[in-house]
């Protein structure tokens, strides 16, 4: 069963158990926190301490936009957020590292593009990651993301003229 | 042609990519209370003989536990049930104050999607917690810096009202505004101070060494201008610039001042950040310094010359900002290695699994020169290091502390935590000659008052 239809069979999950729902679901959580923190333990411990969040609040999933995958991944981006936060997090972080000085606009490096993601908000590169990395539907991402799909649309559209990239249409589209 | 943006998004991701563990799965289903099995018929009754055994143990283990929990009573090191085991908070501990023995914020993140931050406070140790503060949904927190238990700033962080601008450093480039509350009373009341945003770098000053005097690197986001660096004595309402930051200085430099007039960049050198066709990782040129001094209050900067070890030219770099007592410093860096090798198949994982090492220089010239390379058994990659003085060091390794009286000469290593959990020591904990707090993960808090000697449990509060 798809991971986004299983809020739809809420009842038959409470048969089969939180185990059977989360373990198809523990590897896209790990690349997503992973793409946020970029270190390795770290993306574990926020996948681990996500999915003991998920599991204490299970009896409160109410079948939520985005099915039970949206509800799940929002516990772990917001877990990946709140480890950020934190100024025990003594890691190199992402969002410290800076534009160089003097570098070709025009060109686009493997450098360049990071730091120009980094110069986005959280929550801009959290719909990057969804929508391009985890290759999730957009209203799926919209879902975690907390927003409408049109205001999802429209902030991954700018995020990416931000990036100077193509945005993919045919990626869109097919959402 | 621009690539596209999946193309490039999944080459970033992938760049630094390493795989789980192989038990990741395990360890996270492991971490979910297992459900009620019923016992055999065969061993029911040996279990209810054992369970009345345990009962009286647990009685006995618990009155402590919650002596223990409470901070009514401190357990030493080496305990043979394997360390202390603090209760965990029903949320983050996203940040927190610790400003003297007794008197601490922290600000919890609570859960359910975007849930609001409450700062909670104490002024007995941990006993007792009040609320003073509560940012709801939408909205997060900035920062919350103390300077003594009465002066602290809070930023939040709310979404801007303004129309977006693609420009960067305009009006409305940053989806999120800082607004800063003010309090001269520990907390209890607090007033929102009208200061202007600087859009170029919206989180505010990168130091403050006192509630009214700042500094801040400005005009980041504006390429191709040079950064500047701006001051405040104000508390932030006026800025005057400088100084420009050195042309040297790598991007990614972290801004520190030990006092009025000398200032610190410590840089981060990455290597990784680039690869050849074949996916062979490509020396980045080196930094021309990876420390930067100011002696004038930041109108200058001169390059420092670090004896770093031999690893250090092929691999990864991170400094801490350096630490003074009077004029014996010491400078806490990692090495990280080696760049992992880039697989020109996107779809595989780079090939390389990495290290790290932490170091320590020391100055005996107030930061002029540094010396006494000295690889540290724990430390940055560990959790952390507190200095008592310039001889006297605590470093984190996981749930052990590993101890030196002699600058790095000699070590001994103790249990502390429970296994599985770890200090989290960082500059901003709180320690003095006898007391010290410190974060325990991301929900736990541990605190000593006799030098790290024996800790108690900080019962974190509950938050509704």
């Amino acid at each position: 069963m798809p991971a986004n239809k299983l809020s739809r069979a809420r009842e038959a999950a409470d048969h089969a158990g939180f185990d059977s729902l989360i373990t198809p679901l523990v590897e896209p959580a790990y690349r997503l926190a992973f793409a946020i923190l970029r270190q390795r333990m770290a993306a574990e411990d926020a996948v681990q301490e996500a999915t003991f969040k998920a599991w204490s609040k299970f009896a409160s999933f109410r079948n939520e936009r985005g099915g039970f995958r949206a509800w799940y991944l929002t516990i772990v981006a917001n877990e990946c957020r709140s480890l950020q936060r934190g100024r025990w997090w003594s890691v190199l972080r992402f969002d410290q590292v800076r534009p160089p000085q003097g570098s070709d606009e025009s060109a686009i490096t493997a450098s360049d593009l990071r730091q120009t993601i980094a110069g986005l908000s959280r929550s801009d590169r959290l719909l990057l990651y969804l929508f391009y990395w985890l290759d999730l539907p957009l209203e799926e991402v919209a879902a975690v993301a907390g927003l409408s799909t049109g205001a999802a649309r429209a902030r991954l559209y700018r995020a990416v003229g931000r990036l100077r990239l193509e945005f993919d249409p045919s990626k869109e589209n097919a959402t | 042609m621009k690539p596209s943006a999946r193309s490039a998004i999944r080459h970033d991701v992938l760049t630094d990519y390493e795989v789980p563990s192989p038990d990741l799965v395990v360890r996270v289903l492991r971490a979910i209370p297992s459900s009620h099995k019923p016992a055999s018929r065969r061993g029911r009754v040996a279990m209810q003989t054992a369970a009345v055994v345990l009962a009286a143990f647990v009685i006995g283990v618990a009155t402590v536990g919650v002596r223990v929990s409470r901070g009514e009573m401190a357990l030493p090191a080496g305990l043979p049930f394997g360390g202390l085991h603090p209760p965990a908070a029903s949320y983050s501990i996203v940040d927190a104050e610790f400003v003297s023995a007794d008197t601490a914020w922290i600000v919890a993140q609570l859960y359910v999607h975007n849930g609001p931050t409450v700062v909670m406070n104490t002024t007995d140790g941990g006993k007792t917690w009040h609320e003073q503060f509560r940012i709801p949904d939408g909205s997060s927190i900035g920062s919350l810096k103390f300077w003594n238990t009465k002066d602290g700033d809070l930023v939040e962080d709310v979404p801007s009202t303004l129309p977006p601008s693609k420009i960067p450093g305009a009006p409305g480039s940053s989806n999120m505004v800082p607004r800063t509350y003010r309090t001269h009373d520990g907390g209890g009341h607090w007033s929102l101070v009208d200061l202007p945003i600087d859009w170029s770098n919206p989180g505010g000053p990168d130091f403050s060494l006192t509630q009214l005097e700042a500094w801040r690197i400005s005009g980041v986001e504006l390429r191709p201008a040079k950064p500047i660096l701006q001051h405040t004595v104000d508390g932030g309402m006026h800025w005057t610039t400088v100084g420009i930051v050195p042309a040297g200085a790598s991007p990614g430099s972290d801004l520190t001042f030990t006092d009025r007039q000398t200032g610190w960049l410590t840089s981060n050198q990455s290597k990784s950040y680039a690869w050849d066709a074949n996916g062979t990782p490509i020396a980045a040129a080196p930094l021309t310094a990876l420390l930067w001094v100011t002696r004038d209050g930041g109108q200058t900067w001169a390059p420092v010359d670090l004896p770093l070890p031999a690893e250090a030219a092929a691999n990864n770099v991170r400094l801490e900002a350096p630490v003074f007592f009077g004029k014996d410093g010491l400078l806490e860096f990692e090495v990280n290695g080696p760049p992992p090798t880039f697989r020109p198949d996107l779809s595989q994982p780079p090939t390389t699994q990495g290290w790290m090492h932490s170091y320590m220089l020391q100055s005996h010239d107030g930061g002029r020169s540094w010396g006494e390379l000295g690889q540290t058994p724990g430390g940055l990659q560990q959790g952390g290091a507190l200095f008592f003085d310039a001889h006297h060091w605590l470093l984190s390794q996981g749930p052990d502390i590993t101890e030196t009286f002699d600058a790095g000469k000699t070590w001994t290593t103790r249990q502390v935590l429970a296994s599985g959990l770890g200090f989290s020591f960082a500059p901003w904990n709180y320690i003095d000659g006898t007391a010290i707090w410190s974060q325990v993960g991301a929900d736990r808090l541990v605190r000593s008052t006799d030098g790290g000697a024996h800790w108690m449990a900080v019962t974190p509060p509950t938050i509704k």
